[in-house]
């Protein structure tokens, strides 16, 4: 079966850097560093440290390339990986701060499940920016804008966007079924990790 | 607007799409939004690649050799060289009078490319190829899976007197 429009084909991918294909590493880099980069920083971490987190993703990517039993849930490992890492460094700079006088066990329990949930969430940021690309244009300006920004007033993207504030909720709606179409498409909603954490449709 | 309320932000997706998402569809909506990628430093990318040892460059048995004109390219003034290597072969032809390199490439086996004045040009075995270089340009290089070469510049050619 083909991909559809903007979907990646990771099987491949590894398999020509196990080839010795720089090229293929290039684009796996390209296509997932802006989503580890979230992860870190949205862990709060630096800028330094969510770079030495990201680095530490990639050398384990390299070092597993050979023995990567699914190489087709590339992103969702590059994701936990860089989600378990950015979690440890974490737990690391708070100990530094506070007296930490949990079990080690509850600890690792807990990094464990937060890591998880920050990966979860990492792929799902990355499957709505792929559907945002293919929205493109105005609609994707506009949507980005009004929930992934800092939140602009409507005067404010009205200005930015040279549109009428009274036509920001009619056209919001608009971009909104579209894009909604194209994840129903690529199968946003049905993700499993999804429907575990949303629960059932009401 | 807050991104630590997905309640809120679902409720405003099922407001404007008219009721017609699930709830849960429309909090899923909600909390990509909140996870969207950041844009990564040029840094962090360049250490990123870095990780990927570049290919096991090895020095090619080539060889440069002047050889008769060809074609209606050949003229009085044109320079034509050939340089082969492990069965595959790269043409080179030069015209001083619109003062252009013409690389002319006809690859063999899979894996080869010819890149020049900053492009790349995937070819397939067996596939002709040419593409002109502007005096001042860069030196063209081509490269297999695991050898790099340098192709003579304007000035080199024309100093090898082909």
């Amino acid at each position: 079966m083909g991909l559809a429009r903007g979907e990646v084909d990771w099987e491949r991918l590894v398999a020509r850097c196990r080839a010795g294909d720089q090229r293929a590493w290039e684009q796996i880099v390209r296509a997932t560093s802006p989503m580890l980069y979230g992860i870190a920083r949205r862990k709060g971490l630096s800028e330094d440290d969510a770079a030495d987190c990201v680095q530490a993703a990639y050398v384990a990517l390299y070092r597993s390339l050979g023995s990567l039993e699914a190489p087709g849930g590339l992103r969702g490992w590059l994701a936990t990986t860089a989600a378990r890492e950015a979690v440890r460094v974490s737990r690391i700079r708070r100990s530094r701060e506070t007296a930490d006088i949990s079990t080690l066990e509850d600890t690792l329990a807990a990094d464990e499940a937060e890591a998880d949930e920050l990966a979860a969430q990492a792929e799902r940021g990355a499957s709505l920016a792929a559907a945002l690309a293919e929205l493109g244009g105005r609609c994707r300006e506009l949507l980005t804008r009004l929930y992934a920004g800092a939140g602009e007033s409507y005067q404010a993207i009205s200005e930015a966007l040279g549109m009428p504030v009274g036509s920001i909720g009619p056209t919001r709606a608009r971009c909104l079924a579209k894009l909604r179409a194209i994840l129903e498409r690529s199968g946003f909603f049905r993700d499993e990790a999804y429907q575990a954490e949303v629960g059932p449709p009401l | 607007m807050r991104h630590d309320d997905a309640g809120k932000f679902a409720a405003e997706f099922e407001a404007a799409l008219e009721g017609k998402p699930s709830r849960a569809d429309a909090r899923a909506l909600a909390l990509g939004f909140r996870a969207l990628p950041f844009q990564a430093p040029d840094a962090l990318v360049q250490a990123a690649l870095a990780v990927f040892p570049p290919p096991q460059r090895s020095q090619p048995a080539f060889r440069i050799r002047p050889v008769q004109l060809e074609g209606a390219r050949g003229g009085a003034d044109s320079r034509h060289m050939v340089l082969e290597a492990e069965g595959a072969q790269l043409r080179l032809l030069y015209d001083p009078s619109p003062e252009a390199l013409y690389i002319v490439g006809r690859i063999d086996r899979e894996g080869w490319w010819l890149d020049a004045a900053g492009e790349t040009f995937p070819l397939t075995p067996g596939e002709a190829f040419e593409v002109a270089l502007k005096p001042g340009d860069g030196p063209a290089v081509a490269w297999c899976a695991d050898a790099e070469i340098v192709l003579p510049t304007l000035a080199e050619l024309d100093s090898a007197g082909a």
